[in-house]
């Protein structure tokens, strides 16, 4: 009896749970009108073909297209509206949105809203979303117009959202990457930002985390203004090599944590403009014009076991001091130039950041046309060794080795023994061809 | 201008004192390289600047020194006005002593380039085109080093006055030249920075050596804002031409200069 009692409670619930996911709709034209039609819970299946667009999905449903799908705005300010909440968007290419606000995808005052797998091109904004909560932003490509980034809008721009999920996109050509304006809670993981003029750009934002992103060549990396609790983490910000080029640049933002990112050939990698309670932990710098850069006062900022290697000025200090150690460990500079005779991994003598250059750089900013010149190199290395007095900045407790080195095995570059090959040779020949013939 | 060449550069190539300096350059270049390594990328970093400077301060030295001692040593030995005497134009001794001078010289760069590239390699480094056109632009700098310094070496009566011109005119080009520009940047109104810098890049082969290699690595933005559409004109082909304009310039003027003297020398005698 209990086991009949048992069998006919799940074949209800087995039943019920079909009309909650609802109606599988096949469509292939008209689809406003497949929209209006469906009931909430309902599965669009779009067939392959060009759509036309703009489209309002005002329903709970989940729109999946089949390769090949195109959905084409012709320049409507909005190709796809979503107004509704638990909506799925998947598969499908999206373009020709309208300019001014235009946007591929426009989701307003939803939650629980996924895009996923969509390629968005030639549209003004990617994805804009207002006011939406819960929504989940995965694998998409998103390409903005050839235009000067003035006349581009961004790749995703949130305004007012709470919990949105930003994962494995392909954002490149846009204004700006990604593009948080008094979002809450936003985590933006493994995405491709490229060629863009700032990969991520927080203004007023609060929470979240930037971890394991890949910007490279932009204006700017990550561009943080007023915001708040900011994790960046295990990221990878390359080539940011414009004149104005920042790796990242924290402006007037508190509580930012940055663990472990390798901020690689950047014009400035870091810059700190009143940051305050901010902690810079285990990062690398590596081949930067400048690695830090610290502005005003950067209140409790503090900068320990990151490595400073091939850089070409360490820091520029235009502010208040920064801490560069935490008591006990500081950072390792490639430019440290003292000894370790006790052992303790720890430099016996502190580190102290100065420059020459920077100096005459704050009163001449002209200067900069000199920067690693052969006559400034040899005036800065000669006054490292006497001027200690004029120091920017001091890490107490400089690492004598790099911290969690990875043991990454590099390739043999062959072009370079070919190269060096070549040259040897052929000098050697000359040589002892010019002494043979004297004899 | 064959005779004149063999001539010329199987002298210079004799000396051991040519030899003791490929084998300090390579050795410096070799040290330099291995010790900045973190060389990953393929712009402009502080290793390859650092290679650059060593070119930029030990380059024109030894171009000047070779060069000046050199021809002042055979004319003050005679050598030289026997030369005169044989049925050659000036035109080609001319030309065939500087050729065979630049021959040494850039054996020289050659091997010194080629053992940083090998300790390189053995370190583990990568290739950068850097290399490529570091050495590409050495060569001319040590072209245009020579033009200067055989005209040196021809005006001066012996081989201390050669000797001493040329170490003045290394340390004016090298050394001091930053500091006047930066001097006159200071007291110079603003409008005229662009055109200081440009004055102060055709003035001196150092400077434009310097300037030119960044320009062509694409990483002038190293220069700074105020320069930024300069440098977008330096790094583009026009700006290239141009860079390559001043610096045969910078050859053919001391050569003319040269041929000229010899001239002079040769009415004389």
């Amino acid at each position: 009896m209990y086991r009949l009692c048992f069998i006919v409670i799940c074949m209800f619930t087995l039943l019920s749970a079909k009309t909650v996911y609802g109606e599988e709709i096949v469509v292939h034209k008209h689809l406003q009108q497949a929209i209006d039609g469906a009931n909430d819970g309902d599965v669009l299946i779009i067939k392959q073909g060009v759509y036309k667009g703009p489209i309002t999905i005002d329903k709970s449903i989940r729109f999946i297209a089949e390769p090949g799908v195109v959905i084409d705005g012709e320049g409507s300010e909005y190709v796809v509206v979503i107004r509704a909440s638990h909506v799925h968007v998947e598969g499908m290419t999206i373009r020709q949105s309208g300019y001014g606000r235009g946007a591929g995808v426009f989701i307003k005052e939803s939650s629980h809203v996924t895009l996923k797998n969509v390629r968005i091109e030639d549209t003004h904004y990617g994805v804009y979303v207002e006011s939406g909560m819960h929504i989940n932003i995965v694998n998409n490509v998103i390409q903005g117009r050839d235009v000067h980034f003035a006349q581009r809008g961004n790749g995703i721009h949130l305004l007012k959202t709470k919990h949105v999920a930003i994962r494995d996109n392909h954002i490149s050509r846009v204004q700006d990457g990604i593009y948080l304006d008094w979002a809450k809670q936003t985590v933006m993981k493994k995405n491709e930002i490229i060629a863009s003029r700032y990969a991520i750009h927080l203004m007023y934002a609060e929470g979240g985390i930037a971890k394991e992103n890949v910007m490279t060549e932009n204006i700017n990396g990550i561009m943080m203004m007023m915001s708040k609790q900011f994790t960046i983490e295990r990221n990878t910000i390359a080539k940011q090599l414009d004149y104005r080029g920042y790796g990242v640049l924290i402006y007037d933002s508190e509580h930012v944590v940055m663990h472990n990112n390798t901020l690689r050939h950047n014009n400035t990698a870091l810059s700190l403009q009143n940051a305050r309670q901010c902690e810079i932990r285990g990062n690398e710098f590596i081949n930067n014009y400048r690695a830090l850069h610290s502005l005003y006062e950067n209140k409790d900022a503090i900068v320990v076991e990151n490595q400073f290697l091939g850089n070409m000025e360490d820091a520029l200090i235009q502010g208040a001091p920064i801490v560069f150690d935490d008591g006990e460990k500081g950072n390792y500079w490639d430019t440290y130039r003292f000894y370790d005779w006790n052992d303790d991994g720890i430099g016996d003598a502190p580190h102290r950041i100065r420059s020459m250059y920077s100096r005459l750089l704050q009163r001449w900013p002209s200067v900069q046309f000199y920067f690693q010149s052969p006559a400034l190199a040899l005036l800065d290395t000669t006054e490292s060794f006497f001027a200690q007095a004029q120091a920017q900045g001091e890490d107490r407790f400089p690492l004598m080795d790099i911290p969690d080195r990875q043991n990454e095995r590099k390739k043999w570059s062959w072009k370079l023994l070919l190269f060096g090959s070549i040259l040897l040779l052929s000098s050697l020949t000359m040589l002892e061809y010019g002494r043979r013939k004297i004899k | 201008m064959n005779t004149a060449m063999k001539y010329q550069w199987m002298v210079m190539i004799r000396s051991k004192w040519l030899v003791s300096f490929a084998v300090l350059f390579a050795l410096l270049s070799s040290a330099v390289i291995a010790g900045s390594g973190h060389e990953a990328t393929g712009g402009f970093t502080r290793s390859t600047a650092a290679l650059l400077n060593l070119s930029l301060l030990l380059v024109p030295l030894v171009s000047l020194l070779a060069g000046s001692l050199f021809i002042a040593g055979e004319k003050e030995d005679g050598r030289l006005a026997l030369i005169q005497t044989y049925p050659i134009s000036i035109r080609s001794l001319t030309l065939g002593l500087y050729v065979g001078s630049c021959i040494s010289l850039w054996t020289v760069i050659a091997f010194g380039y080629g053992s940083a590239s090998i300790v390189l390699f053995m370190t583990g480094g990568t290739w950068s085109t850097f290399f490529f056109l570091s050495f590409v632009l050495t060569i001319i700098l040590t072209s245009i080093f020579l033009a200067i310094a055989l005209w040196i070496g021809l005006i001066a009566s012996n081989r201390l006055q050669a000797l001493g011109v040329s170490l003045f005119v290394w340390a004016f080009f090298v050394l001091f030249y930053e500091f006047i520009v930066l001097a006159l940047l200071s007291v110079a109104p603003k409008q005229w920075t662009i055109l200081l810098f440009g004055l102060s890049i055709i003035l001196n082969p150092v400077e434009l050596m310097r300037v030119w290699t960044v320009a062509a690595m694409k990483s002038s933005t190293l220069f700074g804002p105020q320069l930024y559409e300069w440098s977008t004109w330096a790094e583009s082909t026009s700006g290239q031409f141009t860079f390559a304009v001043i610096a045969c310039i910078w050859v053919i003027v001391p050569l003319l200069f040269m041929n000229v003297w010899m001239k002079r020398g040769k009415h004389h005698a």
